[in-house]
């Protein structure tokens, strides 16, 4: 008996030699800033601005168009509620650069909302809402935006320990509109 | 002569006659039993009379009569022993309780002694004085025993226990049995209806006599128990026995397979398998030697900032080793003790990634739950180094690693289970 059960303790012994490999997902989605997370869908909406006129943003159907969005120069921004913990979204002066998980180009987001903000919500927040980033440090109230100017935002989310990203939004793009 | 042939046959059966009605008035007046419900039978000349047998008058006498219980039963197969003249004659009652015995006679006259015996009756004595050469036909009433059908079940906890030996005494009366086993029946099924179960029929002249039954078995502790014939309404008896407080015959050889689970611990896992040999060395039979393989399944949990104003978050990393190598291990008491054998012991072996040498000392206690399965309840120190990752938060994407390594110490509680053979 002893003989049979040896070398089942043995092969179960080596699998068991092993540590659990964190992070690696099966989920691709080239569209998404994070290509390995679950889409944040971001409809289509509309907000007053600060100037009365009713804005529309396209949302996720604009990400093919040749044609960007404008916007206020104190935007809002929407997307499909979450529900998690940790969830930041920015808005950067040149496209969001991913590279290893992580976004290279970090030095040229100007504003930023996150889920440990006092204002805002999952799934809607103004401008007003966030702070202003310089050289990726979070900074005072947020700064308004600079007319005419070509603005790119994305959505992303971490899993709850907070170490890997688990949900992440297409690029978006919009102009922001004349004074 | 043959008016004193016949007179002397005529006296005989008076005299017999009256003896009888004497006892069978006495045996009346002083056993009664209003649940036995009498058959209708009674003393009968012409049954008696068509019961023949060959015999010659001129050298012997005929003794011939029925033999009928006090409750108007006949009784058959009755052991009659008849001395004359010193010497034994044997018969047994037949069919409708007669019987009939030609026996050699020297003398026309004379005193012989009759004894009936039936195991399920009482010793019936008497004396009779014969004149003649017939005794005429004897009616002679017998006085049941009380009988009684012991049934009894013997467990082990709740399990019935076969092959228990059974010893019932009465009197000078001791009967051995063992409790019954499971067996395949005529329709070839596994029945176990009758599984640890005994019986036996016994009987008793008188309702104030005892009866004493002792149950044993190898590994078990004895058990005793008496009752009256009169206590005793026929239902079946239940007993339990305890085992004994050391194992009869234990075996070298251990095998267990131990748990841990995260009780009192870290959330830590485990799980061991192992095989002892004891070792006999004269009389000294206190160290086992073996070998050891276990999986120690470790989760720890690091912590590290996140956004502003959120709390902290805590990661979990999940590691799994594996330990191999021998073990010793020492009785500190006797380790047939079926009650708290308790051993200390030590493996020294390899932990299988990240290869390193390890010790795990430990100490425990085992309980037998039967003659050779037991339950083991074992304290193990463990001391290994393990290479935690520590996670550095990043708003811009996936957090960094960073490895530190660590030693992992640990006293684990951990429950087996054991077979020896």
């Amino acid at each position: 008996m002893i003989k049979s059960i040896l070398p089942i303790i043995f092969i179960a012994l080596f699998i068991s030699s092993c540590e659990k490999d964190e992070g690696t997902t099966d989920i691709y989605n080239e569209d998404l800033i994070f290509t390995r997370s679950i889409k944040i869908n971001i409809p289509s909406y509309s907000y007053i601005s600060g100037k009365g006129t009713q804005i529309f943003v396209r949302g996720d159907t604009s990400y093919f168009s040749p044609v960007s969005d404008t916007l206020s120069v104190e935007p809002v921004f929407a997307w499909d509620t979450v529900n998690v913990a940790l969830l930041h979204i920015g808005i950067f002066t040149e496209e969001i650069q991913v590279s290893q998980n992580r976004i290279q180009n970090s030095n040229s987001m100007i504003w930023a909302w996150h889920s440990g903000m006092e204002s805002g919500s999952d799934g809607y927040v103004k401008y007003s809402d966030g702070i202003s980033v310089s050289l990726g440090e979070y900074q005072g109230s947020a700064i308004p935006l600079i007319p005419l100017n070509k603005y790119y935002w994305a959505v992303w989310a971490w899993n709850p320990s907070g170490t890997a990203i688990w949900f992440s939004s297409r690029q978006l793009t919009f102009v922001v509109e004349d004074r | 002569m043959k008016l004193l042939k016949y007179r002397y046959l005529l006296l005989a059966i008076i005299v017999v006659q009256n003896v009888f009605a004497q006892q069978t008035d006495k045996w009346i007046s002083s056993e009664s039993d209003d649940n036995v419900q009498p058959k209708l039978v009674d003393f009968n000349d012409s049954i008696i009379n068509a019961y023949e047998v060959v015999y010659n008058p001129d050298s012997e006498f005929l003794l011939r009569g029925q033999i009928i219980s006090i409750f108007h039963e006949y009784v058959e197969n009755v052991q009659i022993e008849v001395i004359s003249n010193g010497n034994k004659y044997f018969t047994h009652s037949a069919g409708f309780g007669v019987f009939a015995l030609a026996i050699p006679r020297k003398l026309f006259e004379g005193i012989i002694t009759l004894r009936l015996i039936h195991e399920d009756y009482r010793i019936f004595d008497t004396t009779l004085y014969i004149r003649n050469k017939e005794t005429g036909n004897l009616k002679l009433n017998m006085v049941p025993k009380y009988k009684i059908l012991v049934k009894g079940r013997v467990f082990e906890g709740s399990n019935p226990l076969e092959g228990v030996n059974v010893i019932i005494r009465h009197n000078e009366n001791v009967q051995e049995l063992k409790t019954l086993g499971c067996y395949y029946d005529d329709e070839d099924y596994w029945n176990c209806l009758y599984n640890g179960m005994f019986k036996s029929e016994i009987s008793s002249e008188y309702a104030t006599d005892s009866v004493y039954i002792s149950m044993n078995k190898k590994g078990f502790q004895s058990r005793n128990y008496s009752f009256l014939f009169s206590e005793y309404t026929g239902e079946l008896l239940l007993f339990k026995l305890k085992y004994a407080d050391s194992i009869p015959d234990l075996g070298k050889n251990d095998l267990c397979l131990r748990l841990s689970f995260p009780f009192l611990t870290k959330d830590q896992w485990f799980i061991d398998l192992s095989y002892y040999h004891r070792l006999n060395i004269g009389s000294f039979n206190r160290l086992s030697f073996g070998a050891e393989a276990s999986i120690l399944l470790t989760t720890y949990k690091t912590s590290h900032t996140t956004l502003p104003g959120l709390p902290d978050a805590e990661a979990d990393s999940v590691y799994l080793r594996g330990f191999i190598g021998p073990s010793v291990i020492a009785w500190i008491t006797k380790p047939h003790r079926r009650y708290f054998s308790t051993y200390a012991g030590a493996t020294v072996g390899v932990y299988l990634n990240n290869p390193e040498i390890g010790i795990q000392p430990f100490i425990g206690t085992r309980f037998f739950v039967d003659m050779n399965k037991s339950i083991g309840l074992e304290v193990r120190y463990f001391s290994n180094h393990l290479e935690v990752v520590k996670y550095t938060f990043s708003e811009f994407g996936d957090a960094s690693r960073s490895v530190n390594t660590i030693i992992n110490e640990s006293l684990l509680l951990n429950l087996g289970i054991q077979v020896n053979f």
